[in-house]
């Protein structure tokens, strides 16, 4: 398990990041998956700002928990999920990503024993150079004493 | 919109389909998405548990027949498992001119409430 020290470390540092382009059929496909019906003429789907964000971190998840000294035998899981919209998710556009981590802290529960929760702050800039979405995924990554049950 | 009003939302099944091709958009290769006998070896039983983003996007696609989403936070309280059937569901907290802030929520039939939040939506 990484110390507090080395997690409390994490907080700042950025990952590769990337691009994400959203398009007409990966759109439609999630809609699908969801049951939605079409959305507005040239707009994503609210939910595939999750997608995009976390196609362009230029990591992989596996790769994104071993950043954090855990990997998906863990557990890990996500606990929260945020989204900020500046402008609606576009489709057929080419948006610059970058990832940064926000805020690492460790916490003790009384049925839970310890955990580690890891906020990123991933951004999706336009081609005017704003950021138009910004997604914060938060990751628990439970701690669990070596020889227990996972 | 006024505040309280709840904006009502349609039962969903949830079913193994749309998660292998949810799997596919999110690149994502836990298997407890997929392969019911993995679900089952780790003591989930034998259904294949439901993606998280799954999750939040009912209550995205409910959100979306009102107006645009402009924000939303959401908390994930427990696991939506192929076969349950979910309701998402909002209630208007706040309204400012055509911004609506609402508080959301997805709820598993006969179940707990498997995802809590908030949302801000821009009304049509």
């Amino acid at each position: 398990m990484i110390s507090e020290e080395e997690l409390a470390g994490t907080v700042g540092h950025s990952m590769p990041g990337g691009t994400a382009r959203v398009e007409y059929y990966a759109d439609w496909l999630l809609r699908d998956a969801l049951g939605a019906p079409p959305g507005e003429p040239g707009l994503a789907h609210p939910t595939f700002a999750f997608v995009a964000a976390q196609g362009g971190v230029g990591l992989s998840l596996e790769e994104v928990f071993a950043r954090f000294g855990a990997s998906s035998a863990d557990g890990p899981m996500l606990g929260e999920w945020a989204v900020d919209f500046a402008e609606p998710l576009r489709l057929d556009v080419d948006y610059a990503v970058t990832c940064v981590v926000e805020s690492a802290r460790r916490k003790t529960g009384a049925r839970t024993g310890v955990f580690d929760l890891v906020t990123v702050r991933i951004e999706l800039t336009g081609p005017d150079g704003r950021v138009h979405v910004t997604v914060r995924p938060t990751y628990v990554f439970p701690r669990r004493a070596t020889g227990r049950p996972a | 919109m006024k505040v309280g009003d709840v904006l009502p939302g349609r039962t969903v099944e949830v079913r193994p389909e749309p998660m292998k091709v949810t799997a596919a958009l999110l690149r994502d290769p836990n298997m407890i998405h997929l392969d019911p006998a993995v679900t089952d070896e780790l003591g989930l039983g034998p259904r294949v548990v439901n993606q998280g983003p799954l999750n939040l996007g009912y209550v995205h696609t409910l959100l979306e027949e009102f107006g645009r989403v402009v924000s939303s936070r959401f908390r994930f309280h427990g696991n939506v498992l192929a076969g349950d059937r979910v309701v998402p569901g909002a209630r208007v907290t706040a309204v400012d001119g055509d911004l609506v802030d609402c508080e959301v929520w997805l709820d598993v039939v006969g179940g707990a409430r498997a995802v809590s939040g908030t949302a801000r939506i821009r009304a049509r």
